[in-house]
């Protein structure tokens, strides 16, 4: 399970700039991402996390910059062809389908991966057992944090190789976020690399093999998760959860 | 002002919500003290955006009641509370995403101002509120293209701008920095010096211990303990149905 040094990244990111309304967001990120890998990706508010996963996920094109996903470039595909490849993004909030009931949400996200769908199922019920009992609801009247795990569940229906979340925790209870934490080393052991990105990152930090601090679109510091857990730039921006 | 003012904010009597079979609130009663700073936690799911819903008009209970500085106002529409001093905010922000955050707070001005002040006034007016949530720089721009953390601010603002006597927020600093969230505690304790009342729900502890004098946690719809936040988060019920181990070895730490 452990990433091999030397073995070719899943993801690898060249000088990459995106603008968003015209506004430089990103500018010349370089970083990759190694099969199996927790990486980690920190940043206050404004400073283009979202961004950086929208470009990724296919849904913003880069001005600048080459992607390449398992040794191919990808950066001028479209998002349903990223998922087919495996490169899946999760937004943050609550983004449901909220007139279709929980159990035909995770149907949508595993629309790509139909055959996998009982393995899918098998994996969401596991983190997050509160969505068996709750299947044939409407998303939209579950509570909130309902609503996001059903977000974050729907993304690992589509059997992710890269899994990539946008603030995953906001808005789960401290409890679910320790329990959604816990399943990373399955999610690893299944095959998946994590690439994710927020402030609620104590516990990832202590997980990640690689983290870096985004700052007004530009890496500022970069490192293992433990290690940058102690730097005192890095206490300012995480939040404690 | 009312001239006489009550003992008690609010007061919630044995409130009851089902949705369909399902029951979200058994019998919940808790009252706030004017002044007062009280915090609502629990798992997702528990029934706590639901009871900010009945207490702000928005749904109405199966049974219970509602009194808000000394009148039941059980089934009042949210308009009419929020002009009797009771505002809210929203999990996912509830603005005006073509309105500039300026003329967000100016709705908020205006709906307890009658005759509505004139417009350089209530520029004036939505522009202080404004900077109290710190965001002066975006008083000019389209709402809805601020990031959710500032949107949810916007409503914050707008929320002051009505001149609350009870303000409920719900999960108000999802997203916010620390300092933002430290910024906020203050800029809160200061509106409470001044005599607001507060509600809010949160799961980010560093808010709610920085500012509540109470906790009540709530699970399938009951309120199950309760107490100052120090005591409350060694309490085992809460740390087994919400807290978990908060800061305690990871099983995947190391690998």
């Amino acid at each position: 399970m452990q990433a091999d040094a030397a073995s070719p990244p899943l993801l690898d990111v060249q000088h990459l700039s995106v603008s968003r309304h015209g506004k430089q967001v990103l500018t010349d990120l370089s970083f990759s991402c190694l099969p199996h890998q927790i990486v980690a990706l920190v940043g206050i508010e404004d400073a283009g996390k979202t961004t950086l996963l929208k470009a990724l996920g296919g849904l913003l094109r880069p001005v600048q910059g080459r992607i390449t996903l398992a040794g191919e470039r990808v950066e001028a595909l479209p998002a349903w062809e990223m998922v087919r490849r495996g490169a899946v993004y999760v937004p943050e909030g609550m983004r449901v389908f909220p007139g279709m009931t929980v159990l035909e949400n995770l149907e949508v996200g595993a629309y790509l991966v139909r055959r996998q769908f009982p393995a899918g199922l098998d994996l969401v019920y596991q983190i997050f057992p509160e969505l068996k009992e709750r299947l044939a609801s409407p998303a939209g009247i579950l509570s909130g944090g309902q609503q996001r795990m059903v977000t974050l569940a729907r993304g690992l229906m589509s059997a992710p190789r890269l899994l990539m979340l946008d603030e995953p925790f906001m808005g789960l209870s401290p409890k679910l976020v320790q329990r959604f934490c816990n399943s990373f080393r399955d999610l690893r052991q299944a095959g998946v690399t994590l690439l994710i990105s927020g402030q609620l990152m104590q516990r990832v930090l202590n997980v990640a093999q690689k983290a870096f601090i985004l700052e007004k679109g530009r890496i500022t510091l970069s490192g293992t998760g433990p290690h940058l857990l102690k730097d005192p730039h890095m206490q300012e921006i995480i939040l404690p959860v | 002002m009312d001239a006489i003012s009550p003992q008690v904010c609010l007061e919630v009597r044995q409130i009851k919500k089902t949705f369909g079979d399902r029951t979200v609130l058994r019998d919940v009663s808790f009252a706030l003290a004017p002044g007062e700073i009280l915090g609502l936690i629990g798992p997702n799911g528990a029934g706590k955006t639901t009871l900010f819903n009945i207490i702000s008009g928005w749904q109405q209970p199966d049974s219970g009641r509602v009194v808000f500085w000394g009148r039941e106002t059980t089934a009042w529409p949210p308009a009419r509370l929020s002009r009797a001093g009771l505002a809210r905010t929203f999990q996912a922000p509830q603005i005006f995403p073509e309105m500039t955050a300026r003329e967000n707070v100016i709705m908020g001005a205006w709906l307890t101002g009658t005759p509505h002040p004139p417009l350089p006034q209530a520029q004036e007016e939505a522009d202080h509120w404004l900077s109290l949530v710190g965001l002066t720089d975006k008083r000019l721009t389209r709402s809805g293209d601020l990031p959710l953390p500032q949107q949810r601010l916007v409503e914050l603002a707008r929320a002051l701008a009505t001149r609350p006597r009870l303000l409920l927020l719900d999960e108000i600093a999802a997203g916010f920095s620390l300092s933002a969230i430290q910024r906020l505690a203050a800029g809160l304790a200061k509106l409470r010096d001044q005599g607001l009342t507060l509600l809010l729900t949160d799961h980010l502890f560093n808010l709610i211990e920085a500012l509540a004098d109470r906790l009540l946690a709530l699970d399938h719809g009951e309120i199950f303990a309760q107490g100052p936040p120090a005591s409350l988060i060694h309490d085992p019920e809460v740390v087994s149905a919400y807290l978990g181990t908060r800061y305690g070895p990871d099983p995947n730490g190391g690998t």
